[in-house]
């Protein structure tokens, strides 16, 4: 489905987006072009209600823009149709919110796995590799630090730093080539925030994805390759700044 | 794809199961409640239609076709007149006639019937499936003053083969008639058979005969005291045979030789000109009877169906509820790929489980219900709930409550559908 890209090929393309949110008129996006290239570590800030989840949900293809094109690996996500795109969501994209990640009823190391039920991608590239799911989520979370004796425990046990670990480890899962975080760190303290980062950045550059990071704290982007405020390039709010007079979604 | 949602809807209802074991609680009743309705409809109405088989026609004096079979067979009510000894002699030279059994019925035991018959009666009464009656204890009556009675008159009373016992004139509880002066012996106690054969005592028509001589004809206004004091001298006296034929009985069970004869005995009978008669076949009366009861029995259904149809709707009601807090489920699953319609399809299988467990419960109730209640439904009203297996038509009333569930969880599935279309990764908080 996805055809071979090369390295100097935008990994992501989005041109001339217009995009509203079904049953609003006002589109909260509206975009010239926006690119990225493959293991970039870009950092997108703004305040909130300046499109950035709604940026996220054109990236991961869980919505189409009302005008232009994205383009994922290639793939104009534009020409899928919806079951098309969540497929290629759960192949190539791993995602960590801001908070709540994991499903409750679950172990841990099931909901590292459950990205694999989702995935045939995923679960072809621990089958290459030779892999077991659990043998993988297993050597992730090692790596995220985060003890073995929590591995079986429900995730309501798990402190809020952990469970975010946890999260990296399922969008890491199964190697997709993109990793988007939605602010996974505004429920951290400091001290927690920074080593998240460190983890975060190291693990996606280990596994090869490139990083997508949305946050409206500018302090956090040290840690990244390239930076956009969102803001600026989002011609819906470049005109006006002003935070209550458009809520994304 | 399908384990993982099986799994994932199971897991998820674990991790909620107070909620979700009341909801199957909830719908665990309803289905034990509408198994049992259902078993008791098909058990009462089988085991009343099988009340009397392998008797092709009834006779008795006219009177209606569902009176005769009330008070010849279920001993409901009396006889307005009696059938008198020379028909009775008549109908058995009949050519199609190949047996017939007489019955003769007024006299009771402590409020059981005294049913005055042939021997002829056990190899001719049949129920059920063709069942002829059979002995638990003893042996059929072959004299005077024997009686064989049925199985719940020996549980009721404690009666033993050779307990002597006293019957009564009239079918009262209590009677001031009693037939003291001439005991019976109990010679033969039969099987449970689920008729009203259970609740009668048998002895032989010369018996019935033998206690009613001296007795004249019945009250005409002559102090009782007077004939009282009159029976005993008589009684003393050794009975002739003149004295013990029959003159007349209350009903004849008859059979034919060629089923196909059924028709023309019984437009003989009815048409005929010299002594009255009505001659009704057993099956198309107690079909009559059972139509009077069928719409008590169809409406205990249907408020049994209504009680199944409200779980359900609580059901959808728990899920419905449940939605909301699980927003952040939906929102998960979608970013790692789950498509809306795997969404719906959690809580589809959610609803469904749940329906499944439900009915698990349910049947599981309804048997342990079953084994306790049938010996007392038995004892109560004669009508055997067999502890068999589901029947055809209880799987498919289970099946239809199955596909409800689905149904059930459509809706709620449906929202989660909305949810995830427009929320899209985006977690409300």
């Amino acid at each position: 489905m996805v055809k071979k890209t090369d390295l100097d090929q935008a990994l992501i393309q989005l041109k001339q987006i217009s995009f509203a949110w079904p049953g609003l008129k006002e589109p909260v996006l509206a975009l010239d072009q926006l690119e990225v290239m493959p293991g970039e570590r870009l950092f997108i800030y703004g305040p909130s209600g300046c499109g950035k989840s709604s940026l996220l949900s054109l990236l991961a293809g869980v919505v189409k823009p009302d005008q232009g094109q994205v383009r994922v690996l290639g793939q104009a996500l534009t020409n899928l149709s919806s079951a098309a795109r969540d497929r290629f969501r759960a192949d190539h994209v791993g995602f960590v919110f801001q908070q709540f990640n994991l499903l409750p009823y679950l172990s841990v190391l099931e909901n590292v796995t459950l990205a694999c039920d989702f995935s045939p991608a995923r679960r072809n590239y621990l089958k290459r590799n030779k892999l077991a799911a659990f043998d993988e989520a297993k050597r992730l979370l090692t790596r995220l630090n985060l003890p073995e004796s929590l591995w079986q425990a429900s995730v309501t046990q798990l402190s809020i730093g952990q469970q975010q670990r946890v999260a990296v480890a399922r969008a890491l899962i199964g190697s997709p080539p993109i990793i988007i975080a939605d602010e996974p760190t505004s429920a951290l303290d400091r001290n927690s925030r920074d080593q998240f980062l460190d983890l975060l950045t190291t693990e996606a550059e280990a596994s090869g994805a490139s990083l997508i990071f949305v946050s409206h704290d500018e302090q956090l982007q040290s840690h990244f390759s390239r930076i956009i405020y969102l803001p600026e390039i989002n011609q819906v709010t470049s005109s006006y700044i002003d935070n209550s007079s458009t809520t994304a979604r | 794809m399908l384990t993982t949602l099986l799994n994932l809807s199971f897991k998820s209802l674990l991790n909620r199961r107070l909620t979700v074991l009341l909801s199957v609680i909830t719908i665990a009743f309803s289905i034990c409640l509408l198994l049992t309705v259902e078993r008791v409809r098909t058990e009462a109405k089988l085991s009343f239609k099988q009340t009397i088989s392998g008797t092709d026609l009834l006779v008795g004096a006219p009177s209606g076709d569902i009176q005769l079979l009330l008070y010849s067979v279920f001993h409901m009510g009396n006889a307005s007149k009696n059938i008198s000894w020379q028909q009775v002699e008549q109908i058995r030279q009949m050519p199609e006639v190949a047996w017939s059994i007489p019955l003769a019925l007024g006299d009771s035991h402590r409020g059981y019937r005294v049913v005055g018959t042939e021997v002829g009666y056990f190899e001719h009464y049949k129920y059920g499936r063709k069942q002829s009656l059979e002995f638990a204890e003893g042996k059929t009556f072959d004299g005077l003053y024997e009686a064989v009675i049925g199985a719940e008159v020996a549980d009721k009373l404690g009666y033993k083969p050779g307990q002597s016992i006293v019957i009564a004139h009239g079918v009262g509880r209590t009677s001031f008639k009693n037939h003291d002066d001439k005991p019976f012996t109990v010679v033969g106690i039969l099987k449970r058979t689920g008729t009203p054969v259970d609740r009668s005592v048998l002895v032989s028509l010369e018996s019935i005969e033998a206690v009613h001589v001296g007795w004249g004809a019945p009250d005409t206004g002559q102090d009782i005291r007077a004939r009282l004091s009159q029976r005993l001298p008589k009684n003393q006296q050794v009975l002739t045979e003149t004295q013990l034929q029959p003159q007349s009985v209350t009903a004849l069970m008859v059979g034919v030789k060629k089923k196909t004869q059924i028709f023309r005995v019984q437009r003989k009978l009815n048409t005929q000109k010299t002594e009255s008669l009505q001659a009704v076949i057993p099956g198309v009366a107690l079909q009559q009877i059972w139509q009077l009861v069928s719409v008590a029995e169809n409406a205990l259904l249907i408020v049994a169906g209504f009680v199944v149809a409200s779980g359900l709707v609580g059901l959808m009601a728990v899920i419905l509820t449940g939605l909301n807090e699980r927003r952040r489920e939906i929102a998960i699953l979608r970013t790692i790929g789950a498509r809306p319609i795997q969404v719906m399809g959690l809580l589809v299988t959610e609803s469904l489980l749940l329906t499944l467990m439900g009915i698990l419960l349910g049947t599981l109730v309804f048997y342990l219900l079953l084994l306790v209640a049938a010996p007392v439904v038995y004892q109560q009203w004669g009508i055997w709930l067999q502890l068999a297996g589901l029947s055809w038509r209880e799987l498919q009333l289970l099946g239809l409550i199955a596909a409800c569930g689905i149904l059930v969880g459509i809706w709620p599935g449906w929202r989660a559908y909305r949810i995830s279309l427009t929320e899209g990764l985006a977690v409300k908080l």
